[in-house]
């Protein structure tokens, strides 16, 4: 191993950090426009989501034959090795959260021409935890910060409590009228994509904690707190919530 | 252009110095070839020398000189070689043998007729040896050691410690390992070294003349304690101490012999090594 | 698994500089256990301790102690010429001897003669000597072994320096087998030799493993990777870390292992 591959490996090491850190605010900016179509009704946005995903998509094919190259001609070992495993892995989690945000504007035509929910039950606070998931998990990244990647697996308790309630509210709305029935299964549709999109945000979470430490994590670490609490009593939400969730719950029954 | 033309002055200033070289020493060779090559007959090297060297052979001085060389060989080879082994093999770099190896350096320039002395006052007269074959032999020996010390240990040294190395790891003793590897392998070397030593000492005069050798005798030594004749006495000897016209074909006759003796023991030399670098070539 | 060499306190000096510092490391049996580490960190100086080499040395002096099989070797009812027969070793550049490849393996063992094994390194084994067959079939399985045989099989009376420098590296590996060690230290064995004939030699360690443990000094970290069940990381004359070879090239507990590895050092 001479210097001079090693001034070569450096470089690639580098690109490799920047064109992840690229992928990664592509697809956080993906979902929070995604967001942002939904709830503010903007269809301008729909085209955006739908071309960022398709960038996303390239950027993954880019990232993963770099990241082969490197292995295949610099044979890293250690902590390298373990910063290409986790690049290789996250770009999958990245471009899946692409695609999510891209499926999410796809129900914009459902939802927009219905006058149904104007406000959909709980979204966007479900929706705002989530896009502040991605942005720390992608900020653990790239300050590879792996306290504050393990922060993200009790929010993503917080984010599947909301999605079963949100769930539940939904059917139950939909069960008392049966007119909204369409917008109903498409709202729970977001609120399944979101809760995926948290989903691998934890996923990226993982990677960073394993390639900062070595650790690998029990899945059982994940999900500690989970569904139990949920069912039982809605603790992981705040007062705020609980407030916001009777009063949304109570617009919709005026509809 | 400065370049070039200096360089092929020095290259020919070289050959000239090697041309000239060459040339004295044919010059040398030619004339006692030339001028004993006459003398030379199956009588001239079988026979006593009669009528005070005009007549007859040099059979005695042959043999003298062959059992001289036989004698210093028996002595200073052994003691030659396992010194040599001593220094090389078992003191290294101690003290003792970097001493050792001064001595040694320091014995090689001594001069001949020095050595000479040392015999007769040592072994012809402390000893109470008298003049014979043992004592010059004994005399000879003690010139030749570090001749042989020097060229031994230099090819001991040659052998490359990656061979002990591996002999030594394969769980053998230091001994086993000289007497299987190191030895055999600098074998050429030592012989090189033997043959070379062995053929200057036959050509020695001053330490064989204070120590046993005479000019004339009508039989050969019986024992070791026996005087003995030699051909570079006799040569000097008869260079001046006779009439020049009367003797002048046994000297050249002699010197031929002689110098034939010394060439075929240097061509036994080169011989003997080529035949023991193919059979150990590393 | 069982230890088969157990190293504790081991100081060494060459003249006035401590060439190794206070290394403790146990060395399992039958496994290839791999010594890595910049250029002076004491790593040939350390495997050569093990088959007392080093006694070789001028002025070089050696502390601690080295277990073997429950003894210490450096004890001075020990005799050094039984160690070496049980520990043996292959060198950097192959140093076959310059006789035929026959006799090259068999110069060892006909000197050593059949012996009657014995646990007791102070005494010198009753030893037999092997009749002419034994001798050739030795030589065979030795060369078998090695990977060697077919390739020389037909021209066991050649000198052995008409073989390339892989298969002359084999042969001495052969010769050492010859002389049934229990363990085998390999000091840099591939260094001088082409990626083929690398690779023949570390399929042949990987198979030797079995019946022998196996220590292997590289300067080559990905040789130690391939082949090595642990590795040993020094530097300075100090043994930085010991362990599994998975865990040191995954994940190594020391930051100086972590620089070395990844080629961040110096």
């Amino acid at each position: 191993m001479t210097m001079t591959s090693r001034i070569l490996f450096n470089q690639e090491m580098e690109t490799l950090n920047q064109e992840v850190s690229q992928m990664a605010s592509l697809a956080r900016e993906a979902v929070e426009k995604a967001v942002r179509c939904i709830i503010n009704k903007d269809p301008l946005l729909k085209g955006e989501v739908e071309r960022l995903d398709k960038e996303i998509y390239h950027m993954e094919q880019i990232i993963e034959k770099r990241c082969l190259e490197v292995i295949a001609l610099h044979t890293p070992v250690a902590g390298d090795l373990r910063t290409v495993s986790t690049c290789l892995k996250i770009i999958t989690d990245l471009n899946r959260i692409g695609r999510y945000a891209s499926d999410i504007v796809e129900i914009y035509d459902v939802v927009a021409s219905e006058n149904g929910f104007h406000r959909p039950v709980n979204i966007p606070h479900m929706a705002s935890l989530v896009v502040a998931m991605v942005t720390d998990a992608i900020d653990s990244f790239i300050r590879r910060d792996d306290r504050a990647a393990r922060q993200l697996f009790e929010r993503d308790d917080e984010v599947d409590c909301l999605y079963d309630l949100n769930f539940r509210a939904i059917l139950t709305y939909m069960i008392e009228d049966p007119r909204k029935i369409t917008v109903g299964t498409h709202i729970i549709l977001i609120a399944r994509y979101l809760e995926r999109i948290a989903d691998h945000s934890c996923n990226i979470g993982e990677r960073v904690v394993y390639m900062v430490t070595g650790e690998r994590m029990n899945p059982k670490d994940r999900k500690k707190t989970a569904r139990e609490s949920c069912a039982s009593e809605p603790s992981p939400l705040n007062r705020e919530d609980r407030d916001h969730l009777e009063r949304s719950n109570h617009d919709l029954a005026e509809k | 252009m400065r370049r070039k033309t200096k360089e092929r002055l020095f290259f020919l200033l070289f050959r000239g110095c090697a041309l000239v070289v060459g040339l004295a020493l044919l010059i040398i060779v030619g004339y006692i070839v030339f001028l004993g090559i006459g003398t030379l007959s199956w009588e001239f090297l079988t026979q006593f020398p009669k009528q005070r060297f005009t007549e007859g052979g040099i059979f005695p001085a042959i043999m003298g000189t062959l059992y001289l060389m036989a004698l210093v060989m028996i002595i200073a080879v052994p003691i030659g070689v396992f010194t040599a082994v001593y220094i090389s093999e078992y003191q290294g770099s101690s003290r003792f043998a970097g001493w050792l190896r001064v001595v040694v350096n320091n014995l090689a320039g001594v001069p001949s007729i020095v050595y000479g002395l040392l015999g007769l006052g040592m072994l012809v007269i402390f000893f109470g040896w008298g003049f014979s074959l043992i004592a010059s032999a004994m005399t000879l020996a003690f010139l030749v050691l570090p001749l042989i010390i020097t060229a031994s240990r230099e090819a001991i040294q040659a052998v490359p410690s990656s061979l002990r190395e591996a002999s030594l790891a394969l769980g053998t003793t230091k001994w086993q390992t000289i007497r299987h590897h190191v030895l055999p392998y600098s074998l050429p070397g030592i012989l090189t070294g033997v043959i070379l030593s062995l053929s200057r000492a036959a050509g020695e005069t001053a330490p064989i003349l204070l120590t046993g050798v005479v000019l004339t005798k009508s039989i050969l030594p019986q024992d070791i304690w026996d005087t003995f004749m030699a051909m570079p006495f006799q040569l000097y000897a008869l260079a001046t101490q006779t009439v020049f016209e009367k003797t002048k074909d046994f000297q050249y006759g002699t010197a031929l012999v002689l110098l034939i003796m010394v060439v075929l023991m240097n061509l036994a030399a080169i011989i003997i090594r080529n035949r023991y670098r193919e059979k150990y070539k590393w | 698994m069982a230890d088969e060499i157990f190293v504790s306190g081991l100081n060494v000096w060459f003249d006035k500089n401590q060439a190794l510092k206070n290394v403790n490391i146990t060395i399992p049996k039958n496994e290839i256990t791999a010594i890595i580490g910049p250029s002076g960190c004491g790593k040939s100086t350390f495997i050569r301790c093990i088959n007392r080499m080093n006694d070789l040395v001028q002025k070089c002096r050696i502390e601690g102690k080295i277990e073997v099989d429950g003894k210490n070797i450096y004890d001075p009812d020990v005799d050094v010429v039984e160690i070496r027969k049980r520990i043996g070793m292959v060198f950097q550049k192959p140093n076959p001897f310059p006789k035929s490849i026959f006799e090259n393996i068999a110069y060892a063992p006909r000197i050593h003669g059949k012996e009657e094994p014995t646990m007791d390194l102070t005494k010198e084994p009753k030893h037999s000597k092997f009749s002419k067959k034994e001798v050739v079939e030795l030589v065979e399985w030795s060369l078998r072994r090695a990977a060697l045989w077919e390739e020389v099989k037909d021209r066991m009376e050649k000198s052995a320096y008409d073989l390339s420098g892989g298969q002359q590296q084999r042969l001495c590996i052969a010769r050492t087998l010859a002389v049934k060690p229990e363990i085998i230290l390999f000091d840099e064995p591939c260094s001088a030799l082409d990626p083929i004939a690398t690779a023949k030699i570390e399929d042949l360690l990987v198979d030797l493993k079995k019946d022998f443990t196996v220590v292997i000094v590289t300067h080559n970290m990905q040789q130690a990777a391939r082949v090595a069940d642990k590795t040993a990381f020094f530097y300075l004359g100090e043994l930085i870390e010991f362990g599994e070879t998975e865990g040191i090239f995954e994940n190594p507990m020391q930051k100086l292992t972590e620089q070395y590895i990844t080629g961040r050092m110096g």
